[in-house]
């Protein structure tokens, strides 16, 4: 029996550990991945909620969440990959055109 | 071997039961949950924090699969067996594969490091910041807590529930996501069309 708040103070702090990752890194690639650690967090709070009250529909709902992480990856990486192909480099440093 | 883990990891629901009745003697039994629960998140934290640190892309991506499939350990405790079961499917297999195809494309060597702000000040605040969040969701975690038994049903979390909740209560959800996943594809293949290839397009149009 795990109790509820193990689980969501594990999923607090991947959730923090994601967004320090999404601050920190100059990688697009690193960010990406970031953001990815944190769907994973939320996830893991639907589904501990799930689990408290016996509602299989959040589990559902974390199927859905998957399914949208996978086509946000892949716009994202489509992102990547055109950035990469003009400015041959993936730092959001560098992609700074639009800033005065 | 996979499903002899299952067995170690998410506690049977007839145990559940009885120790709701008030079985007093199982502490070792009653303990394997939470201690699985721990081994699986104190691994997921560390494969957390070393993919956020490495210089090196490839690294990262494969510390981010570790983290992945602990997560799905996770999930395992905690009654999603189909949802573990996807989990590594197309978040470890799928969505990681795609990664490291865009890692191959990008390089494998990351030439900058990681950048922290020079001057005392936005250091400060970005951890004081960082700490309030993480604070404030932990602390709302504890006030949720409550000492409910571990009751679910037989078929709770197996791949015949969910699928039932899928294709009856969310059958329009479900197939917005299909429709949601074609038009990913599309503009993916859209976004990375180089410029040669449009103008041959357009050549070929007229």
């Amino acid at each position: 029996m795990v109790p509820t708040h193990h689980v969501l103070v594990l999923a607090a702090v991947l959730f923090g550990l994601g967004l320090l990752g999404v601050v920190v890194r100059r990688n697009l690639l690193i960010i990406l991945m970031s953001i990815e650690l944190m769907l994973n967090a939320v996830n893991l709070t639907i589904i501990g909620f799930a689990r408290a009250r016996s509602d299989i529909e959040g589990q559902g709902l974390a199927l859905f969440v998957i399914a949208l992480a996978a086509a946000e990856a892949a716009v994202g990486l489509a992102i990547v990959v055109a950035l990469f192909r003009t400015r041959r480099s993936v730092n959001v440093d560098e992609a700074n055109l639009l800033r005065r | 071997m996979a499903l002899s883990l299952c067995m170690f990891v998410s506690p049977s629901h007839a145990t559940d039961l009885r120790l709701s009745v008030g079985d007093a003697s199982g502490a070792a039994s009653s303990n394997g949950p939470l201690v699985a629960f721990w081994v699986f998140g104190v691994l997921a934290l560390v494969g957390a924090v070393a993919t956020i640190s490495r210089r090196s892309l490839v690294s990262a991506s494969l510390w981010l699969v570790f983290t992945l499939i602990c997560t799905a350990g996770l999930y395992l405790v905690l009654h999603a067996t189909f949802l573990a079961a996807m989990q590594v499917l197309v978040y470890a297999g799928a969505v990681m594969v795609l990664f490291l195809f865009v890692v191959m494309i990008v390089g494998p060597e990351e030439r900058t490091r990681i950048r922290f702000p020079r001057d005392a000040l936005p250091k400060v605040l970005g951890i004081v910041a960082l700490g309030v969040i993480v604070e404030r969701l932990i602390r709302a975690a504890v006030i949720a807590r409550t000492t409910q038994p571990d009751l679910v049903a037989d078929n709770f979390g197996t791949v015949r529930s969910v699928g039932k909740l899928l294709f009856q209560d969310y059958l329009f959800a479900f197939e917005a996501v299909s429709v949601l996943l074609l038009v990913a594809i599309v503009a993916a293949v859209m976004v990375t069309r180089s410029a040669t290839e449009i103008e041959t397009r357009k050549a070929e149009d007229s």
